[in-house]
């Protein structure tokens, strides 16, 4: 970790950046860390407990220079903010980190998380320095990454309903997947919008219904599979589900996937009119 | 009407969203020429068929309404040039999602009709209806 916190200690003292957004351990557990002078940069750490996407918290450092420390995936959202004109590119500097895996919080046998199963990013694709990775560099378990959607998919739509009626029971309205997700930065949500009322407020079947599907798809193209929606969720919904199948539609049918360039236009706002019309043979009159 | 109804007790209710420069002028030239479809159809006008928002599926699915025929230009026709390409894509990802979360495919559809499509205008509606009546009442929010 002394790369890590060398880095660090350099561009606080060159005054390149105001602060440094890192992880740091508590008491045995690792917590999000802002350091901004050199001396207090010897906290920083990273090692497979470092599961949360700090990219989130440049919905509070919009036009500061920060510097970050980014995982692979973690580093894709910073793409979809660039192509987004959210953030100006020279305002953050990205540590990215070398990564093989994070261990899964939910579980107690302290295996990978589900996310790195299929992880293709290990290096991040955008970053201004990057961190080797030390120890042994396991492979992540290849094999077909939307197995688990395929499968759901074959089942008749009364199971289907039954499942997620099920799963959105347990919704309480916390908009924790809001607020973690690095995506979701608007400052006025559709669902505090009341006139019109677009999505009930209330916990009931409808209300938890519009919520989860809208916010699905606000992510649609967007999405770039942190995981940390479903970490967020009290109630455990398997919301990145939803989230995997919208990842795997915009792949089969828009040939794209997110956060892989910063200057290229998000699927939802693009289109090509020679590639798309194959969709009206399947799905349109 | 009445005959249908004792043969099957049934009548869907249906939402068009439709665009104003095409699909509505084509619904309405329908009309004009005296064709006979179902009447089933409320028909809600937009400016645009990119103007329709999922939320207005969303919306009427969770109102209890059966089913919701979205309509706009045919691709290349659009009065805004590009509007009818953006709500394919909306549209489409928005359906495959509601089908992934247990919705009949059958009661979200999407079609191309111009201003002088009359005749294609009535069969859409006719087939939209006979489609829903077989997949039965929306009773999912109930």
């Amino acid at each position: 970790m002394k790369e890590l916190i060398d880095k660090a200690k350099e561009l606080l003292k060159e005054k390149k950046v105001e602060t440094v957004i890192g992880y740091r351990e508590i008491r045995g557990c690792v917590v999000p860390a802002y350091v901004d002078s050199p001396c207090d940069a010897d906290c920083l750490i990273f090692d497979k407990r470092c599961v949360y996407n700090l990219a989130n918290y440049l919905k509070w450092f919009k036009n500061k220079n920060v510097a970050l420390v980014l995982k692979g995936c973690d580093a894709k959202s910073i793409n979809v903010w660039l192509q987004e004109f959210q953030i100006k590119r020279e305002n953050i500097f990205i540590i990215g980190v070398e990564c093989y895996g994070v261990m899964n919080e939910k579980s107690a046998d302290a295996g990978l998380s589900d996310k790195c199963g299929h992880c293709e990013a290990h290096v991040p694709n955008i970053y201004d320095a990057v961190i080797k990775h030390q120890g042994d560099k396991k492979e992540s378990v290849q094999g077909e990454p939307f197995k688990d959607i395929q499968e759901f998919e074959k089942l008749p739509h009364d199971e289907r309903w039954d499942f997620w009626k099920k799963q959105f029971e347990k919704c309480i309205k916390c908009y924790a997947c809001r607020e973690i997700c690095p995506m979701c930065y608007c400052k006025e949500c559709i669902v505090e919008r009341n006139i019109p009322q677009w999505i009930m407020s209330s916990p009931s079947v409808k209300g938890n219904f519009e919520w989860n599907m809208v916010r699905a798809f606000h992510l649609a193209g967007r999405c770039v599979e942190c995981g940390e929606c479903e970490r967020a969720c009290p109630v455990n919904i398997p919301l990145m589900k939803l989230n995997k199948k919208l990842i795997k539609e915009m792949k089969e049918l828009f040939d794209y996937s997110a956060g892989q360039k910063e200057d290229v236009k998000s699927a939802i706002d693009d289109f090509y009119p020679e590639k798309d019309i194959k969709i009206d043979d399947k799905m349109i009159r | 009407m009445e005959e249908k109804k004792e043969k099957n007790g049934f009548e869907p209710r249906l939402v068009g969203i439709l665009c104003r420069w095409c699909s509505y002028q084509g619904a309405d030239l329908a009309g004009t020429s005296r064709l006979k479809y179902e009447p089933n159809m409320t028909v809600l006008r937009v400016p645009c068929s990119a103007r329709m928002s999922p939320l207005f599926l969303m919306k009427g699915l969770t109102s209890d309404i059966d089913g919701i025929l979205f309509s706009g230009c045919h691709p290349g026709d659009c009065h805004y040039i590009s509007g009818n390409m953006n709500a394919r894509r909306r549209f489409v990802i928005f359906k495959k999602l509601l089908e992934f979360a247990g919705m009949e495919p059958e009661r979200i559809q999407m079609s191309w009709c111009s201003a002088s499509e009359d005749k294609k205008w009535a069969d859409i509606v006719d087939s939209v209806t006979i489609e829903v009546k077989k997949t039965g009442p929306n009773n999912k929010f109930k």
